[in-house]
C-alpha cells in the first residue's frame, strides 16, 4: 500500500481529500513542523503553500535538503494561484514539485497527479 | 493648482487589501463545497462552487492589479488560444446546462499585445454573464472580429437579455445592482474592472457582451 503524506492546514479540506485516496495510506499535518518531525516514510506529498508558521516554500526547502525526501514527489495543492513566472523560475524548478490549483483541478485529477509521479519514480 | 495625486481619489489601501482577502478566505469554503460535490456526486452544486471560485479569481485578481501587488505582463497573443481555452474551461457547465456553444473566430486575426491571464479572466467572466442571462439549452456564439483598432471578442445569444448592463447605471446600495442580472453582478464588475485596467472597455447591447481589445501598437509597426 502506498503512502501519501498530507499537509493541509485545515482538517476539513484535509479529510476530503484524504476521501479522493482510497486504497493508500494517509498521513496527515497541519504544519510545516508537524510534517518534518515524522518518522514514517511515504511515496507522495500533497501540500498547501499557506500555512500557519513557516510558508509551505519553507517547508519544501528544508524538506529537500533531506536527502531520503530529496527525490520524494511534491504536488502543491493550493488555493493560492502561483504565477507562470513564479512556476517557470529557477527557485521553483529546484523543488522538483508539481503544483495544481485547487479551484481548477479536481479530487480525481488531484489523484491522477499523484499516481503518474509515483509511478514515474 | 491640485497636484495629480490631490486631484484624483486613490482607493483606500485597507478597502483594497480587504476586497482581497475576503476573495481569497471564501475560497476555502467553494473549495470543499467543490470536493464535497465532487465525492457525492452532486454535479450541480460542484459547478455552483467553482462558478463561484472563478468569480472571485477575477475580483482577485483585479484587486492585484489595482494595488499593483501584480503587473501587466504583456506578449503578443492569438486571442483564439485563449477562447478555445477558456471555452474548455467551462465545459462542464455548458455541457451541464444543455448550451450550444459554437465558437467563431475569422480568419486572419491580427496579433494582440496583451495580458493573457487578464483577457483570459475578462472573457471567463462575459461567459458566465452570459450563462446567467439565458436558459438551457441556448445557442450561444463566442466570435472574434477585427475592427480597425483591434479584435471585438463577443459571446452574443439571440436569448439574452443584456441592454440593461451598463457599468453607470450600478446600484451599489442593492443587492441586485444591475437591473437585467440575477445576483450581485459580481463577473461584470470585475470583467470592467479587468477591461479597465487593460485599458479598453466591455461592449453591451441586447443580446451580447463583449470587450475590445486594441492590437498592440508595437506590432502594427512590424
Amino acid at each position: 500500500m502506498k503512502t501519501l503524506l498530507l499537509l493541509m492546514p485545515d482538517a476539513v479540506t484535509a479529510t476530503t481529500i484524504a476521501t479522493a485516496f482510497d486504497g493508500y495510506k494517509v498521513l496527515t499535518a497541519s504544519t510545516a513542523g508537524e510534517a518534518i518531525a515524522l518518522e514514517s516514510s511515504f511515496d507522495a506529498v500533497v501540500m498547501e503553500l499557506s500555512l500557519a508558521g513557516h510558508s509551505g516554500f519553507e517547508f519544501l526547502y528544508e524538506f529537500r535538503s533531506y536527502a531520503d525526501w530529496s527525490d520524494i514527489p511534491v504536488i502543491i495543492y493550493s488555493r493560492i494561484r502561483l504565477s507562470d513566472e513564479t512556476l517557470q523560475s529557477r527557485a521553483f524548478t529546484s523543488l522538483k514539485a508539481r503544483y495544481a490549483y485547487q479551484p481548477e483541478v479536481s479530487l480525481a485529477g488531484l489523484r491522477n497527479m499523484v499516481e503518474k509521479e509515483i509511478h514515474s519514480q | 493648482m491640485k497636484s495629480r495625486q490631490e486631484g484624483s481619489q486613490p482607493r483606500s489601501t485597507v478597502g483594497v487589501d480587504s476586497l482581497f482577502l475576503l476573495a481569497e478566505e471564501l475560497k476555502q469554503p467553494l473549495i470543499a463545497i467543490a470536493h464535497a460535490s465532487e465525492q457525492h456526486d452532486h454535479e450541480a452544486a460542484r459547478l455552483q462552487a467553482e462558478r463561484a471560485l472563478r468569480t472571485l479569481d477575477a475580483i482577485i485578481l483585479g484587486e492585484q492589479l489595482a494595488s499593483g501587488q501584480v503587473e501587466l505582463d504583456l506578449q503578443p497573443l492569438h486571442i483564439g488560444s485563449v477562447m478555445v481555452d477558456v471555452q474548455q474551461r467551462l465545459a462542464p457547465a455548458l455541457k451541464q446546462r444543455s448550451i450550444d456553444a459554437e465558437l467563431s473566430l475569422r480568419r486572419g486575426l491580427a496579433l494582440i499585445d496583451t495580458d493573457k491571464r487578464v483577457v483570459s479572466s475578462i472573457l471567463t467572466s462575459l461567459w458566465q454573464i452570459m450563462l446567467s442571462s439565458v436558459g438551457s439549452a441556448a445557442n450561444v456564439t463566442f466570435t472574434a472580429k477585427g475592427y480597425k483598432g483591434g479584435i471585438r471578442v463577443a459571446i452574443s445569444s439571440p436569448e439574452a437579455q443584456l441592454d440593461g448592463l451598463n457599468a453607470p447605471r450600478i446600484s451599489p446600495q442593492s443587492a441586485q445592482p444591475l437591473k437585467d442580472l440575477a445576483g450581485s453582478g459580481g463577473d461584470f464588475l470585475a470583467a470592467t474592472q479587468l477591461a479597465e485596467l487593460l485599458g479598453t472597455k466591455l461592449t453591451t447591447s441586447k443580446r451580447s457582451i463583449g470587450v475590445l481589445l486594441p492590437k498592440s501598437s508595437q506590432l502594427s509597426l512590424v
